[in-house]
């Protein structure tokens, strides 16, 4: 049994009227002067053999916000493992770090290998690959399998006068048979804090074959609390994130919260910075004290001797409203590369964000998003977070080369050598006169 | 004690209070910290003790857990900077140790002089005032020498022993130990030496012994077994350090063509420079004519130790500036007798401080900067100071070997001179 569902979230009813056609078997969303999200939902049930680890694939490669209808995902290619936290037999060890709430594989880049793995270690009957034409460079997609029920959610951000295909049960882009199909057009009609109102329509197709036809489209209201508010650009605006320069072996992120403006109903908000560093960078925690620091934190290794252990670290850092808050990072010794002396360049991006605890049970799960395995895990389930700031960083780590191998031996050992000739002659050679004998009489008059 | 060695003391323990004031101001208002990176490592691990946990616990705690027992104070008074004037206080203490063992003959002025170049300089304070540990086992080898010198082999040896559970390194003065005691004994030395390296050996043994009971295995592995299948990749002073950091990365780079083993051999230049420098008042000349005195024996032993602490530190494969400090402890005793020209004097002090300099400057563009300068920048300043502080250990060389040298010949011109007025006297 696999339903699909739709959710088309516009930025105004303008465009919501402007931008959808109807016919008996589809919605056609139009070019649109004004960009939209679209998030679709597939959900299947898994076998009954299926193994019921919770697990969560999330995927994000760009830094666009899927506003209030999508949640807040890390970047790059992120594959949590709950329950026991077990290894995943297809993956190596080292790909991985153990948290207190999930077991993380993790690669900034590679998508590939890591979704490869998650698909087998799902144990579909159907080949996840029929279902949806997976878009890595242009979509983000969080994947939660949890009580033998998989849920694939793809979010895309629909640039202005960009077409899309339409949406029917027949142009589905999958080759399979989608028992259930559901589509919800949306604007946002007022949203306060973490209370959103979104106000379109909610169009059911009849069950059945792929040329079912649209049952009904009904007005729709929808009132959910969001767990990630979202915040004005002028306030995301407003702090500034960046590596003081020049950066050295020891990276400094200074975070400027002095001109926030962000102001919340809550009482208990903290400003806190989440990160994940990749191997090469590392938090020492007796230095900067952050809240935790889950992974590698060994201080002294290069990264080169570290590739067995993991792929590198998450950490948390309290923050300080209204003032310049600075944290130290520091690369680690990188492995020579042949060639040329260069720099390696590292990414990560620190998200910069506002957790509130509002004491509602409410906030913990919506229509369109559940909280998680991901950084929302760490705190207790009534806190909202709002995402502030998030950036993408690079600190530059220069290496040697191994072309200058031969060169270090040799100089290395002749020095050693010619030093070593040097002492052995003013060990046991004749006496210099570097020092003149004291004349005798004066020798005799100290003594 | 004279008026004058009491004001040195006074200037030095007022100096020292101002440098730790002026530490504990720097933390507080400026970015850049005036405390040791490695006082927090000491003041975690105090932490964990004073809590009844292993001081291990700390990591990069790599140390006597002794040291982390003396950090308790500082929790037990809640007090971050308490325990640098411990070291303030052991770093005074081992002024006081280098005025004893200075020969008891020298001028008021000249022992003030000597003493001051521990004392008053800059660097051994602010060493200590910035949460070094180095000064209490400075003030333990110091202490070694001079109950040695006043023959309380029983005391010297244990804390020899003490000494070398403290760190590894002041083991290589075993040798010269035993030269010293063979030739200034007169009566029972082969006894003496026994009993005196027994002595060493059961404190190493009670102590580690009793550190491994309390902390087990990570008590040796951390502190002992670390310094063995350590590399040490991080850019420092040494020669062999761009050698290690390509060596260490070559076992997991899937670089074929190069392969190399000199650096797994760094050890034994140092160990024979160390061991030929040990055995330095062996084959002086005449050694056993010239130096009747115990008092003389001393000084080419403070000399031999100088000497060699400094080939240790300039052949090291991890050489950083705190492990300066372990030869400016026999700094005075070396200067006491020595015979450089002032001119050659500050040439070897403008090559000590210039390739430093050349290195630093280089070191500097790397941690700082973030600029790849590692060769040949970074590697040419570890070979200028390489070349620089060998050049400076010949100087020391053929300084002492001059002294003993001209001592020797004077003493021979003085009993040609002492036959030849008595020749006169028995022909008539």
């Amino acid at each position: 049994m696999i339903s699909e569902r739709v959710t088309v979230l516009f930025k105004s009813e303008e465009s919501l009227n402007e931008c959808v056609l109807q016919d008996e078997t589809s919605l056609k969303l139009m070019e649109c002067i004004e960009p939209y999200i679209i998030q679709r939902r597939f959900d299947l049930s898994l076998g009954e053999d299926a193994d019921e680890t919770p697990m969560r694939f999330t995927w994000k490669n760009d830094t666009n916000s899927l506003y209030v209808i999508g949640p807040h995902l890390n970047y790059g290619a992120n594959l949590y493992i709950g329950g026991d936290k077990q290894l995943l037999k297809s993956m190596d060890k080292q790909d991985s770090i153990l948290t207190p709430t999930y077991r993380l594989y993790h690669h900034r880049d590679d998508v590939k290998n890591l979704f490869d793995s998650f698909s087998k270690e799902l144990n579909l009957n159907v080949n996840i690959n029929d279902l949806i034409d997976w878009d890595w460079k242009n979509k983000q997609y969080d994947i939660v399998s949890v009580n033998s029920t998989l849920q694939i959610n793809e979010y895309s951000i629909v640039k202005p006068n960009t077409a899309i295909p339409k949406i029917s049960k027949d142009h589905s882009a999958t080759y399979l048979t989608i028992d259930k199909l559901e589509v919800g057009m949306f604007y946002v009609d007022l949203i306060e804090a973490e209370n959103i109102n979104l106000t379109g329509l909610r169009c059911l197709w009849e069950e059945g074959e792929k040329n079912s036809k649209i049952e009904k489209c009904l007005k729709t209201s929808l009132l959910y609390k969001s767990a990630f508010a979202p915040v004005k650009t002028s306030v995301s605006n407003s702090i500034k994130v960046s590596l003081e320069e020049p950066i050295g072996l020891h990276p400094k992120l200074i975070i400027d919260l002095s001109n926030t403006t962000h102001q919340t109903k809550y009482d208990q908000c903290e400003y806190y910075l989440f990160s994940q560093l990749p191997l090469e960078l590392f938090v020492d925690k007796f230095q900067s004290e952050p809240v935790f620091i889950f992974g590698e934190h060994n201080l002294e290794s290069p990264d080169y001797k570290l590739l067995n252990n993991s792929w590198g670290s998450e950490t948390l850092f309290g923050l300080k409203s209204d003032e310049i808050n600075e944290i130290t990072f520091h690369s680690r010794y990188i492995s020579p590369e042949d060639g040329r002396p260069g720099l390696r360049e590292v990414s990560f991006t620190p998200e910069i964000i506002i957790a509130c605890d509002t004491g509602s049970d409410s906030i913990d799960t919506n229509p369109f998003y559940a909280k998680g395995m991901g950084y929302e895990s760490y705190f207790t389930k009534d806190t909202v977070f709002y995402p502030l700031k998030f950036e993408s960083l690079v600190v530059p780590i220069p290496y040697p080369s191994f072309d200058n191998y031969k060169h270090v031996e040799l100089l290395t050992s002749s020095v050693i050598i010619v030093s070593i000739i040097y002492l052995l002659y003013k060990l046991f050679g004749p006496v210099t006169s570097i020092t003149k004998p004291k004349p005798m009489n004066k020798q005799k008059k100290d003594n | 004690m004279e008026r004058n060695v009491t004001y040195l003391l006074i200037v030095s323990c007022l100096l020292r209070l101002a440098f730790f004031s002026y530490g504990i101001y720097q933390d507080s208002h400026f970015k850049v910290k005036y405390t040791d990176i490695d006082y927090h490592v000491f003041n975690d691990a105090g932490h964990y003790v004073f809590n009844g946990m292993s001081p291990y616990l700390r990591e990069t705690y790599r140390y006597t857990p002794l040291l982390s027992w003396l950090f308790t104070i500082n929790h037990y008074f809640n007090n971050f900077h308490l325990s640098k004037l411990i070291f303030v206080v052991f770093d005074v203490l081992t002024g006081v140790v280098i005025l004893h063992l200075l020969p008891s003959k020298l001028p008021t002025t000249k022992k003030i002089k000597l003493a001051s170049l521990w004392l008053l300089n800059p660097m051994v304070i602010t060493i200590s005032t910035r949460g070094n540990a180095e000064t209490i086992l400075c003030f333990l080898i110091m202490l070694t020498i001079l109950t040695l010198k006043n023959k309380q082999f029983l005391i010297s040896s244990l804390l020899f022993g003490l000494c070398i559970h403290f760190k590894i390194y002041p083991i290589i003065y075993a040798l010269p130990i035993t030269i010293y005691l063979f030739y200034s004994l007169k009566e029972n030395k082969y006894v003496i030496i026994f009993n005196y390296g027994l002595m060493t050996l059961v404190t190493i043994i009670i102590l580690n012994v009793l550190m491994f009971h309390m902390y087990g295995f990570e008590f040796l592995d951390q502190t002992y077994l670390y310094h063995i299948y350590r590399f040490d990749h991080r850019h420092n002073f040494s020669i062999w350090n761009q050698l290690l950091y390509l060596d260490s990365a070559l076992t997991t780079a899937s670089n074929n063509n190069i392969s190399s083993s000199l650096s797994k051999y760094a050890f034994i230049p140092q160990i024979g420079m160390v061991i030929l420098i040990g055995l330095y008042n062996l084959w002086i000349p005449d050694f056993k004519t010239i130096t009747k005195k115990r008092a003389r024996h001393l000084r080419v032993l403070c000399n031999v130790l100088f000497i060699q602490t400094f080939a240790f530190v300039t052949f090291n494969k991890v050489c950083t500036s705190q492990y300066f400090i372990w030869y400016l402890i026999f700094l005075p005793f070396y200067c006491e007798g020595s015979q450089l020209s002032l001119l050659r004097l500050c040439t070897m002090l403008a090559i000590w401080i210039g390739s430093q300099a050349a290195w630093l400057n280089e070191g500097y563009k790397l941690e700082f900067l973030g600029k790849n300068v590692f060769y040949p920048g970074l590697f040419i300043g570890n070979v200028i100071f390489f070349l620089g502080n060998s050049w400076i250990l010949g100087q020391f060389i053929s300084d002492l070997r001059s002294r003993h040298y001209a001592s020797k010949k004077a003493k021979t011109l003085s009993h040609r001179e002492a036959v030849s007025k008595q020749q006169p006297h028995t022909t008539s």
